[in-house]
């Protein structure tokens, strides 16, 4: 329940983003716009706004093609959630019982010092 | 900020210079590239705005006959990815997404199994040729406000210009996705087709709004109901239900009815509805109410503002 962007909305709202690049992505499925049966045209939120900016970014600083830039920007997914999960993890050590909380901690350390190889 | 020192090249760099510099400077510390590297962020912001003034020639020229400073080249505050990135509802999460309904006993087991392949089925059997499961494809679907409070169906159009039919659980949230089975990728050899992930953004109500599974409502009633009391009709997502309003209502006062919000995705149980009231004036103040307000502000003035002074 946010701001809805039309094509042209989030075109003059993304730095560097013009229609022909707009469409680009979305044909790469880079970005992946919101279907609204209820609505003339389909549109995106805040969350393309950023994403667009970045894959504008990396094109303009890389000279990416579509197919490259899917790759990098899949793989900044991925970073992003695994990101995300390992601090739900943490989030959830840390509601335990502070013994139990050290058993993690320790179980932690041993696998990523080497010892258990 | 001298954009050539923010950069680390020399004033005669030529564009190409500049560009690999930038780009240097991007791989290394880009917040969205970068997460959890604060002074990274800092050195890319400096390294944006310098890029932006030295990448045009034009300007870059009257940059350096001193007619224009660097000031004013710092870019508007921008919302970078990874603020959105690690979202539960960030439609473009990878791998699977979690299942609220699902049972914990192997939680940890999928998750490890999900962790060191994302998703298993890839080349069964090499003796009888190559098989691989279809890829998951992701789809961005609006539903309107009832129809995710009450369950609906809808239809979405695909790239290639066909139709699919969508079913619509009754409670689900914004940011949630449901899984269509088998009408993704196409799998190759034996393999099963991938599947249709579509994650629902809620469209706004005129009159409704929602937290969770509770609804809000912000209810007008007139003067006379808010200092009598009342029972009034209440939009509900089910139907009109009566309130009792109570004896000197105030606007802002917010009621709870309990169990008329919202049934989550796969439970009974349903949330309330808050409704907030909110007192209108009559249309006109006719001679009658406002001599009346008069006599009665003689006698009975009170001050709502006591204790307000900062």
């Amino acid at each position: 329940m946010t701001v809805v962007y039309s094509d042209e909305q989030i075109i003059a709202e993304v730095p560097g983003l013009d229609r022909a690049l707009l469409l680009r992505f979305v044909e790469a499925r880079i970005v992946i716009p919101v279907e609204r049966p209820a609505e003339p045209a389909r549109g995106y939120l805040p969350v393309d706004v950023a994403r667009l900016r970045l894959a504008c970014e990396l094109c303009e600083s890389f000279d990416f093609d579509d197919d490259a830039l899917g790759v990098v920007m899949g793989l900044v997914d991925r970073l992003h959630t695994t990101r995300a999960e390992l601090r739900a993890l943490l989030e959830a050590v840390d509601d335990l019982p502070k013994a139990q909380r050290l058993k993690v901690a320790e179980g932690l350390r041993d696998r990523l010092s080497n010892r258990r190889r | 900020m001298n954009p050539y020192e923010v950069l680390g090249v020399k004033k005669t760099a030529s564009a190409e210079e500049i560009k690999k510099a930038y780009r240097k400077i991007v791989k290394e510390s880009h917040p969205d590239l970068n997460p959890g590297d604060t002074a990274g962020e800092e050195r890319f912001k400096a390294a944006a705005a310098a890029y932006d003034l030295l990448k045009d020639p034009e300007q870059r020229a009257r940059f350096d006959r001193g007619e224009i400073d660097a000031q004013g080249q710092e870019r508007p505050e921008a919302h970078f990815y990874r603020g959105y990135a690690g979202a539960q509802d960030n439609p473009y999460r990878s791998g699977q997404p979690f299942d609220e309904t699902e049972d914990l006993s192997d939680f940890f087991a999928d998750f490890m199994r999900n962790a060191r392949d994302a998703r298993g089925g890839a080349g069964h059997g090499h003796m009888h040729g190559f098989h691989a499961d279809g890829a998951d494809v992701r789809y961005r679907l609006e539903v309107p406000f009832m129809d995710a409070a009450l369950g609906g169906s809808t239809r979405i159009t695909l790239p290639d210009g066909s139709n699919l039919e969508v079913q619509i659980p009754r409670g689900i949230g914004d940011g949630q996705t449901i899984r269509l089975r088998g009408k993704g990728g196409t799998p190759i050899g034996k393999g099963r087709p991938g599947d249709a992930l579509i994650t629902i953004s809620l469209a706004p109500h005129k009159i409704f709004t929602r937290e969770g599974d509770t609804v809000r409502v912000v209810l007008p009633i007139t003067i006379d109901e808010a200092i009598l009391g009342a029972k009034v009709e209440v939009p509900t997502i089910s139907g009109p239900v009566k309130l009792t309003i109570p004896r000197g209502a105030s606007s802002g006062q917010v009621l709870r009815m309990r169990g008329r919000g919202i049934a989550p995705r796969g439970r009974e149980q349903r949330g309330d509805q808050l409704v907030e009231l909110k007192i209108v004036t009559p249309p006109r103040i006719d001679e009658e109410l406002a001599s009346f307000m008069e006599s009665w502000r003689r006698k009975h003035a009170y001050d709502p503002r006591k204790g307000m002074k900062p």
